[in-house]
């Protein structure tokens, strides 16, 4: 049985569905550090010492940059993300690996001598990453503003990643709790120990793993990217195949109308299988999640932009399905 | 379909073939055909006054009505 709304009926429903893909995404993303509780293990301090050490802005400016480059880089190899080593995977929003040299209590010198070696697997770290869960990262963890305070102008949302003596640390500002005798300000600053790394080059999360697990997630990531992107190329080759038949005046054809129809219930329906990945992907990994783990902005930039080509797309071919409709009642007029 | 085409009787009994009424009327026998087998969507009126001035008849018996 056929139900037929009017476009009213349809506009409403439209709005309901946006509404729920919104709250839906919300639910999924939603961290305000200041107002969640915090794990046991979480280190309380109103002076917590800085992560890396202030760099002064009194400094000459060969000096400053000299230092400003070599606690980024030991700040790299400590949290283990920035130097890769054995390869690395990625299949868009949905998974990928990674493997970086780490080394928690190494300085420059040692750094400088085995970056470029590739035999010793002892300070490797494996990862599987998830390129769509994120920290709402602070850019550093040393601070080379007027202010001692990293937090200082900044917004209070963002965090700190950073690991020491093989702990990874999320660094951010809770509420205190307020009495009649409370200082100012009315937050403070708390360590909080938690199990996933993360990659600052890509923004996203990381999970450990070994390396045997890294080897197959590889196989498994190659295969799904290759069948991913010949599906692409196949959709590429429809939509040019439709401009050809378009070009030689075969608008209305079925075969048109086959190829619009693909091509947008594609569109429409990647963001879903995506979104849909990525929380089965949090329900897994749960245990590795905290509460300042976020969505991805850039999901949600590339896909609203995806859904809104889908249904152009959907437009188009119920448009041309029409046409096909009237060309064949006019064929069939004697 | 309800509307059924009773062209392949009046053209019998005026004894005229496909093609020489195509000619006359003016139409491809492959439309007359589609016209003839039952697969037309629509008839113009036009049409329809052609085919009933060279075969002499009315519209009635070319057009019919069967009921589903």
């Amino acid at each position: 049985m056929k139900i037929k709304l009017s476009t009213n009926q349809i506009f409403a429903l439209l709005v309901t569905a946006y509404i729920i893909y919104i709250v839906t995404l919300s639910l999924l993303g939603i961290s305000n550090p200041v107002w969640k509780s915090v794990p046991n293990g979480t280190f309380y301090s109103d002076n917590l010492q800085p992560i890396d050490t202030n760099i002064s802005d009194t400094l000459p400016f060969n000096q400053y940059n000299k230092l400003k480059d070599s606690t980024i880089i030991i700040r790299s190899l400590k949290n283990g993300d920035g130097f890769l080593r054995g390869g690395a995977a990625n299949l868009d929003f949905f998974l990928g690996t990674w493997s970086s040299l780490a080394c928690d209590t190494c300085s420059l010198k040692w750094f400088n001598k085995h970056v470029f070696e590739t035999a010793d697997k002892s300070h490797i770290l494996y990862y599987v990453k998830l390129p769509a869960w994120t920290l709402k990262i602070k850019k550093n963890t040393f601070t080379d503003t007027y202010n001692s305070s990293p937090y200082y102008t900044e917004d209070t949302d963002s965090v700190q990643f950073y690991v020491k003596d093989n702990q990874a640390y999320v660094r951010k500002l809770i509420n205190k709790k307020l009495s009649l005798n409370s200082s100012y300000p009315p937050y403070r600053t708390v360590d909080i120990p938690v199990n996933f790394r993360y990659n600052t080059a890509d923004k996203c999360l990381m999970i450990p793993i070994s390396e045997t697990t890294k080897n197959i997630l590889n196989i498994a990531i190659l295969m799904a990217a290759v069948i991913w992107l010949a599906y692409v190329l196949y959709l590429i080759i429809q939509f040019i195949k439709f401009i050809i038949d378009l070009s030689r005046g075969y608008a209305f054809t079925d075969d048109n109308i086959t190829r619009l129809k693909l091509i947008s219930l594609s569109l429409l329906i990647y963001p879903l299988v995506t979104l849909l990945f990525n929380i089965l992907l949090k329900l897994i990994f749960h245990d590795y999640f905290s509460s300042d783990v976020i969505l991805s902005n850039e999901l949600l930039n590339v896909s609203w932009k995806i859904i809104l080509l889908g249904i152009i797309f959907f437009m188009l071919y119920r448009a041309f399905k029409q046409g096909k409709a009237l060309k064949d009642e006019q064929e069939l007029t004697i | 379909m309800p509307i059924v085409v009773n062209l392949d009787v009046m053209m019998a009994r005026r004894k005229m073939s496909l093609t020489e009424l195509s000619e006359r009327v003016g139409i491809t026998m492959a439309n007359l055909s589609i016209l003839k087998t039952g697969k037309a969507k629509a008839i113009r009126l036009e049409t329809l006054e052609a085919i009933c001035d060279i075969l002499n008849c009315q519209p009635g018996d070319i057009l019919e009505f069967v009921p589903e």
